[in-house]
């Protein structure tokens, strides 16, 4: 913010525009104002000087997925806000107690839909809690739901900075940014079939194997995404405008965000080194060597470092993934669970009453209930689920991530400057699809 | 039948008549002093069929059984067999040719148990519950004879659930999936034999489906007792037929499409009409005739697609008739009247209430009510108030007689001709109606239903006067009234009606009515605060009443808790085979 503009002190400070200047520029006194001229000196002497209400969103095109801030600014600095969710909601909860399992794919992938490979994994192992699998889950599945699950995390990293920065005026990084996204969609695209809602887990593992090619393409892109993070670290990292905006802006106390339910990058940037994959690690993470990043100052820099690294220990996940993926089945070996192949279904009988059964009434989960929560890209994904015993859930609730942390937004942009709260709201990544589900 | 076969065990036919409660005294001189009455019909002994096999429940007074089934023990009433035991025991012992309505054949040998010392498996249908009999029905033995049994089942089995009526609801497919779930091992070609033939007025055999597991065989000689179907032929090459030149067409053929645990018999009217796991059921009664059999109503959205019956030991057994699953076309979408019409015009269902109203004020005017035995308890009751209020002259209408047997089919048509009756007290029946009326006796008419067949004399009559009909359709009557308010069918109405047997039936809406339709109560009572008389309650108010009368459980909690109503989707619920 500019410093106040003062007036030349060789004249007497003047109390009211009328004694200044008239529309001419001439200072007042020299000659007597014209009535109309007179009647805008007047008004302009009841002037609001005091607070005002100002309606951020929900189609504000830096509100990412429709969130609403109702800000009560005092000049520029935000004296209060009322953050406001729910324009995105689509009632997944409700809408899973009417499909199948099997069915519910396709609606998590709307979660996080910048990362849907994860939504995918945390789903699907939370079925597999229920139905007491876990353990037998293929290794190659585990490996390829790795694999696709970092490549996600990497690009949920990346459409968070490049939207970010790109706010503050960097559209080289978007275009950059978006680019690298590509590779990584192209790859998941490559498995899945779908670019961005793969629905490609399944419950007891992966739809289908990788592509034949897929180790060679996924190095040659993972070369190409380092090389255009190092691109967007030149540009921006040294750059007094970017760091203006970013340092010390936003910040949260480490106590704060713990109290408010933070995990994932927001809680890393406070300096807590909570990360699922190692803290209560899942599947097959327990193979890999790779760091969970933290960084000081819980403020919008310290969210972007901790951003920044992750990509490049996800990318270091995938190399190890690739490198130990084992050959074999990527579905558990049971009809029960696992759909026939289609030579059986077009062939027998048997193969075609499994397929209509599983596809008709969906796979049967012994009633009880489960809570899996696996390192989304925002941070801590749960799936709480009630089965009673049928082919669909009693109840799915998902704990989304940056619901928490949109929680905390008020208490982050209060004080701050107008102008910050499309960094701050930036940084913290909040998923419109995930948030108000 | 071999000898092996149990006997038979017997039950006393007979059936517990629950009369309607005493009509109340006519209150107004009118009724009394009408000329000729029709008179309620005769409470005739009409039991349901009777089922050949006990269920297991103990029944106070008869002797019971006690024994031990997967380390359960439980005492059950003597004479049942193994299977229904084990069903009280929430035990779904797997079964194809078994039918709690049908005699025992045992070929199926799906329902394999454990007997202790008995060295061979024995068909738990046919097995009789015995003292201190030790039962498994999950031993690895009883597991492996149910896998293989499906296995055989299933060589010779069309790959057809594609294009199978039976897909969805098929008891073939849930075996598969619940005991089996194994892939095939079988690599030779398939027998075939003939597809969608023709065997019936109603009826289409796939032979290749069928598991030859006999229920229609002998549902067709127990039931109607025709015995039309056979089987044929041994060994794998063997088919369900019938003999040349006797089709399959008595009164109760369809019910062979219920029973069939396959697609192999599909009914000509529902093939191919939708998909089964689309529908939604709806318990309610047949409104056929005035057996008033326990049905659930298959519907989509605000379609009915299929009648079948509901096992009501009471009333209907199992069965139902074919001229009762055919009710459902009264239904139809395209005849439905939706809006209000007065003098051809239609208008808003308030104008139209008013223009009642109006036409009906004055200090002379002269009224006739029309009951209908077709209609609810409820309507005919609201019917009852306001002909009260108008000082009406009443008279009570129904369908003409139709075709009658010893099983189900009643010769009276009406659903509720009893309870019409009943809420109208002495009145006249329809000759009189036409002959009053082509003499101008009356100034205006109110019709409870359109259906009434009315002749041409009384149509005509009906120009020179005010006519009012409720109508859920289109109709001959309904077309000649100056006024016809938009009423619910029974697809779409809260309501009792009372069965020849005397008990009360309740029906129960499927879908909500579309447009302006209202149910016939609720009508009435508007029609009534329209001419500034006291509100008469609704529909559902009544069927509170009613249900308290009769202290009917279901009715009370069907009105008092909207989510009792609540149909069923099919695709989830179990398969129904």
């Amino acid at each position: 913010m500019s410093a106040p503009t003062t007036l030349p002190s060789a004249r007497p400070v003047a109390h009211t525009i009328a004694e200044t200047y008239d529309h001419r520029g001439r200072q007042a006194g020299e000659m007597p104002l014209s009535p109309s001229m007179q009647q805008f000196a007047d008004e302009a002497e009841r002037l609001p000087t005091d607070e005002l209400i100002l309606n951020m969103g929900p189609s504000h095109p830096a509100m990412h997925g429709t969130v609403r801030c109702v800000l009560r600014v005092d000049g520029e600095t935000i004296k209060d806000a009322d953050v406001q969710i729910g324009y995105l909601h689509r009632g997944f909860e409700k809408e899973s107690e009417a499909a199948t399992y099997t069915q519910i794919f396709p609606y998590v992938d709307r979660l996080n839909y910048v990362s849907p490979m994860l939504n995918n994994v945390g789903f699907a192992m939370a079925v597999e809690k229920l139905l007491g699998i876990t353990a037998q889950i293929p290794e190659r599945a585990e490996y390829i739901r790795v694999i696709v699950g970092e490549l996600a995390r990497v690009a949920d990293h990346l459409t968070c900075l490049s939207a970010a920065i790109s706010e503050l005026g960097g559209l080289t990084v978007f275009f950059w940014g978006n680019r690298a996204r590509e590779h990584v969609w192209e790859l998941l695209e490559d498995v899945s079939g779908a670019r961005m809602t793969h629905s490609y887990c399944r419950i007891g593992g992966v739809a289908w194997d990788l592509t034949r090619d897929f180790d060679e393409k996924c190095r040659g892109k993972i070369a190409k995404i380092r090389g255009l993070v190092v691109d967007i670290r030149k540009l921006v990292e040294r750059n007094r405008i970017f760091l203006d905006r970013m340092e010390g802006v936003g910040c949260i106390s480490a106590h704060d965000a713990i109290s408010y339910g933070f995990t994932g990058p927001c809680l890393r940037a406070c300096g807590v080194a909570y990360d699922v994959r190692k803290d209560h690690p899942y599947s097959v993470y327990d193979h890999f060597d790779f760091d969970v990043p933290i960084a000081d100052g819980g403020d919008n820099l310290a969210r972007y470092l901790v951003r920044i690294e992750e990509m490049e220990q996800s990318l270091r996940i995938v190399e190890q993934a690739l490198v130990q993926i084992p050959p074999g089945a990527v579905i558990v070996d049971d009809p029960l669970i696992a759909l026939p192949a289609k030579r059986e279904v077009y062939n027998s009988i048997e193969g075609m009453i499994a397929h209509f059964k599983h596809i008709m009434d969906g796979l049967v989960v012994p009633a009880g209930e489960a809570y899996s929560f696996t390192e989304g890209g925002n941070g801590e994904l749960g799936f709480y689920i009630v089965a009673d015993g049928t082919g669909r859930p009693y109840k799915n609730r998902c704990r989304p991530p940056c619901f928490y942390i949109t929680a905390a937004l008020r208490q982050m942009i209060l004080g701050a400057n107008l102008a910050d709260v499309v960094p701050i709201f930036g940084s913290i990544n909040m998923i419109g699809g995930e948030c108000d589900r | 039948m071999t000898s092996s076969d149990p006997p038979v065990p017997s039950r006393p036919r007979s059936a517990t008549i629950i009369l309607p409660p005493a009509p109340p005294p006519p209150p107004t001189a009118a009724r009394a002093a009408a000329s000729s009455t029709v008179k309620p019909p005769e409470n005739r002994d009409a039991p349901a069929p009777v089922a050949p096999n006990l269920a297991a429940t103990p029944v106070p007074g008869e002797p019971t059984v006690t024994l031990t089934i997967d380390g359960e023990t439980i005492e059950v009433r003597k004479g049942t067999n193994v299977l229904e035991a084990a069903k009280l025991l929430g035990r779904d012992i797997c079964h194809f040719c078994y039918h709690p309505g049908l005699t025992i054949a045992a070929n199926c040998r799906q329902c394999l148990v454990e007997v202790e010392k008995n060295p061979k498996l024995q068909p738990s249908c046919q097995q009789i519950v015995g003292e201190g009999m030790v039962v498994h029905t999950e031993s690895p033995a009883v597991l492996e004879a149910r896998r293989a049994m499906l296995e055989f089942t299933l060589k010779n089995h069309p790959i057809d659930c594609p294009i199978c009526d039976k897909a969805g609801e098929c008891t073939l497919q849930r075996h598969y999936m619940d005991h089996n779930h194994h892939l095939t091992r079988v690599d030779v070609a398939k027998i075939r034999k003939p597809k969608h033939k023709d065997i019936g007025r109603e009826i289409v055999l796939d032979a290749e489906r069928c598991i030859l597991c006999s229920r229609c065989v002998r549902f067709c000689e127990e039931i109607p007792g025709t015995g039309e179907l056979a089987m044929t032929f041994r060994g794998d090459h063997e088919i369900l037929d019938i003999a040349e030149g006797h089709p399959l067409d008595n009164a109760y053929s369809i019910n062979v499409v219920d029973i069939c645990p396959v697609g192999a018999l599909t009914s000509k009217d529902f093939r191919f009409a939708i998909r089964a796991w689309e529908l939604k059921a709806t318990p309610t009664t047949c409104q056929g005739c005035a057996t008033g059999c326990a049905v659930e109503l298959h519907h989509k959205h605000e379609n009915a697609y299929r009648v079948m019956p509901r096992h009501d030991p009471a009333v209907n057994g199992h069965w139902m008739c074919d001229e009762g699953r055919y009710t459902y076309k009264e239904l139809d979408a395209d005849a439905r009247i939706r809006h209000a019409r007065v003098d051809g015009q239609q208008v808003p269902l308030d104008h139209a209430i008013a223009a009642v109203a109006k036409r009906l004020q004055g200090r002379n005017k002269k009224v006739a009510a029309v009951f209908s035995g077709t209609s609810t308890n409820e309507s005919n009751r609201a019917l009852d108030d306001l002909a009260t209020m108008l000082g009406a002259e009443r008279f009570v209408l129904g369908r003409p007689p139709g075709k009658t047997d010893e099983l189900l089919r009643d010769a009276d048509k009406n659903a509720n001709m009893r309870g019409a009756i009943a809420a109208a007290g002495a009145a006249k029946h329809e000759g009189e109606l036409g002959l009053e009326l082509a003499g101008r006796a009356y100034d205006a008419v109110i019709f409870l239903d359109g259906t009434f067949e009315l002749s041409e004399v009384v149509r005509s009559a009906l120009g020179a006067i005010t006519s009012v009909c409720l109508s859920d359709r289109v109709t001959a009557l309904a077309q000649a009234c100056a006024i016809v308010l938009p009423a619910t069918s029974w697809g779409e109405s809260l309501g009792t009606t009372i069965n020849r047997q005397g008990r009360l039936r309740v029906l129960q809406p499927a879908w909500r009515p579309e447009g302006d339709r209202r149910d016939r109560a609720d009508l009435i009572r508007e029609i009534a605060l329209a001419l500034g008389e006291r509100d008469l309650g609704s529909g559902r108010d009544r069927a509170r009443a009613i249900a308290e009368e009769f202290d009917h459980d279901g009715l009370r909690q069907l009105t008092t808790t909207p989510a009792a109503t609540r149909p069923t989707l099919l695709r989830f619920s179990h398969s129904r085979g």
